[in-house]
């Protein structure tokens, strides 16, 4: 070997240099970067929930009440005193967990928000699971065998899927399969009581798995068809073709060329070598559509009756209850950092020239 | 026995009107190696992804034979080519950074090619190999992601890993155009020595004539897809008989001495549907040539698919 030659491999431990000291210094970055955000959002959540032009002591209050009371409870709330003070002291309950309490339920809006964050998990994580895994696996089948039937059916439920809102087709949903006929319940989550469930996670459908009762879990996968099948619908369609155009890109490449030319098999070609590359930009899309997914899920919830974050958010905007609905954006902000964040990590694993 | 045997080999990609490659025919024997030369766009590489079932899918492939090392490759399943291609047919591309997985470790992918061989256990083997062909730490390289080597080293684990299998014939599309000058002499130099030292059957392509007349005992030369010209390699290359030849060995820069005569340059879309290929660009068109495909006329080793060079050959010899 050439001396230019081994100057090359010098590349190596400079990379792996960068690698050491890499991580600590990129999780402290995100952690600050969090908080930035974050802080942004409540600023500016704050600052529009106090410059619209309504007065959360007046629906507090209720319709009944007169100037007075309107008094008492303004200053209950502590909105009478000056915008600044008020956003101070909503920072300082920010660092104790404390978000306030809602003016509609009445009790702190952590609390509101801890009962309601279950139900949301579940469709939420269920959903993304089935975007995610069928998405990829039908991304794959499309790219690899682009013509015959299936690739047809597949482009019609990708332009269909992305093209019909997700309350038109939770409404043809209930209407085809609930209203009608009564196959599947319309609306609501898996109820606790009704079927004997000790409420442990708060999930219906874990709480469910734990109690092992057959005819509970039963009840709790048929809560969840609806929605579930609206979410996937009509978020399936950008993961599918992403990773359908992803992949046949991946599969023109001359290194699958050059590892079926060693003999390797076609099986571990195309889903060791090709998939791994080609799974970069579905990661991203996939991380934008999780952190989106709280925010996402409101008109499911809506729709579904499904108590959830999203449902609780949809109830504080009518009430104009400002606590929750801070609350809920503050979160939602907080989650899609924090996810991006964590998409960030799963890239370097992902391509190694990541740094 | 030869042990590549090809007689007109046709080649259509899926979509295309015209052949990439028609009617090629030629031969190797064990231990011999053959030069394909010819421009881009002139069927070297349909050539080399023919004989290891690589045709992308939808491409139609027809000969009346085709055979190495005993097996008859035409219409053999898929399995059957996988299998070939684990045992008796390996490969070296043109860009060496390009044939590794860019996202995985060398060693993983390695190992992947061994383990498809079902010669997991040759991997002290193949670290012998790769120290054979250069590599002076082969733990170091194989422990590397591809961006992090150079082209040359790439190159080597390369010729290292398809050569560990013991395959019957070694292809090799362009192996050393991707590389700088200094590399390119070392990587001609590994394969020359590999070539007496492993007994190696080798294919090598490439449009760099030197390259070939380095390495090859007997040279096709091609153009547009067709075969033009074979014979054993001082034959073509001393002595071209047919006029694309000719100016493909004329246009080769020189230090001193005369200056290189380009070849006129082909005019866009020129490949004709019948006649000779090469006619558009030739100085020794005659009208025949626009009409009738040249047939091949045998001359010394192998034939010429040219009337009018021949005449112009034999009139310049006597």
């Amino acid at each position: 070997m050439t001396d230019t030659e081994q100057d090359s491999l010098v590349v190596g431990p400079e990379h792996e240099n960068r690698f050491s000291s890499g991580p600590t210094a990129n999780f402290a970055k995100g952690l600050l970067w969090l908080l930035v955000v974050v802080l942004a959002a409540v600023s500016l959540t704050f600052i529009l929930s106090r410059v619209i032009p309504a007065d959360p002591a007046r629906l507090a209050a209720g319709l009944e009440a007169g100037p007075d009371q309107v008094a008492q409870v303004r200053q209950d709330l502590g909105l009478d005193k000056p915008v600044v003070v008020q956003y101070v002291n909503y920072l300082g309950g920010l660092i104790s967990g404390d978000f306030g309490d809602s003016i509609r339920t009445r009790q702190p809006v952590i609390n509101d928000l801890l009962e309601a964050l279950p139900a949301s998990l579940e469709l939420i994580v269920v959903s993304f699971t089935m975007i995610a895994g069928l998405g990829i696996l039908l991304g794959i089948i499309w790219a690899y065998w682009p013509r015959g039937l299936h690739s047809v059916l597949l482009r019609i439920i990708a332009v269909a899927g992305s093209a019909m809102p997700v309350f038109w087709v939770g409404l043809l949903l209930q209407v085809g399969l609930a209203a009608n006929i009564d196959w599947l319940p319309i609306a609501g989550s898996f109820n606790h009581r009704k079927y004997g469930v000790d409420e442990i996670t708060g999930s219906g459908l874990l709480d469910s798995l734990i109690s092992m009762d057959t005819s509970a879990i039963v009840e709790a996968i048929r809560r969840l068809v609806l929605p579930i099948t609206t979410i996937v619908f009509h978020n399936i369609a950008l993961t599918m073709t992403l990773m359908r155009s992803s992949m046949s890109e991946q599969l023109q490449r001359p290194y699958v060329q050059a590892a079926r030319a060693r003999g390797v098999s076609e099986s571990k070609v195309v889903t060791v070598d090709a998939l791994r590359n080609a799974l970069n930009p579905v990661v991203t899309m996939l991380g934008l559509q999780l952190g989106w997914s709280l925010g996402g899920v409101v008109i499911v919830e809506v729709i579904f009756s499904w108590p959830g974050i999203g449902l609780y958010a949809f109830s504080a905007f009518q009430a104009f209850d400002y606590n929750a609905i801070m609350a809920v954006t503050i979160i939602a902000t907080a989650s899609f950092v924090l996810i991006n964040s964590l998409v960030n990590r799963i890239y370097r694993v992902l391509d190694p020239r990541i740094t | 026995m030869s042990l590549l045997k090809v007689d007109d080999l046709t080649v259509y990609y899926a979509g295309e009107q015209s052949p990439a490659l028609k009617g090629a025919s030629f031969e190797l024997d064990h231990g011999r190696t053959l030069g394909v030369v010819g421009e881009s766009g002139s069927g070297k590489t349909t050539v080399a992804l023919a004989l290891g079932g690589l045709l992308p899918s939808g491409a139609k492939m027809k000969a009346s034979r085709i055979e190495l090392g005993g097996h008859d490759l035409l219409d053999i399943s898929k399995r059957k080519w996988l299998h070939l291609r684990r045992s008796e047919v390996a490969f070296v591309f043109q860009s060496p950074v390009d044939s590794w997985n860019p996202t995985r470790v060398l060693r993983v992918q390695v190992k992947d090619a061994l383990q498809a061989a079902g010669r997991s256990d040759d991997y002290s083997r193949l670290v012998s190999v790769l120290q054979r062909v250069g590599i002076d730490d082969p733990d170091r390289a194989l422990g590397s992601y591809p961006h992090q080597l150079s082209g040359g080293m790439l190159q080597r684990i390369s010729i290292a890993v398809a050569l560990v299998h013991e395959p019957a014939l070694l292809i090799a599309d362009e192996p050393t155009s991707a590389l700088d000058s200094t590399v390119q002499a070392e990587i001609l130099e590994i394969l020359h020595e590999l070539r007496t030292e492993a007994n190696l059957s080798l294919v090598i392509i490439s449009h760099d004539l030197s390259v070939v007349s380095r390495l090859a005992d007997e040279v096709v030369v091609m153009y547009g897809g067709r075969v033009v010209e074979r014979g054993e390699t001082e034959d073509v290359l001393g002595l071209p008989v047919h006029p694309y030849t000719r100016g493909l060995l004329a246009s080769v820069p020189k230090l001193e001495g005369e200056t290189r005569t380009p070849l006129p340059a082909m005019a866009f879309g020129e490949i004709a549907d019948q006649g000779c290929v090469f006619a558009t660009r030739c100085d020794l068109r005659e009208e025949t040539c626009l009409r009738t495909d040249p047939l091949p006329i045998e001359h010394k080793s192998g034939f010429v698919a040219c009337g009018p060079g021949m005449e112009k050959w034999s009139k310049e010899r006597s």
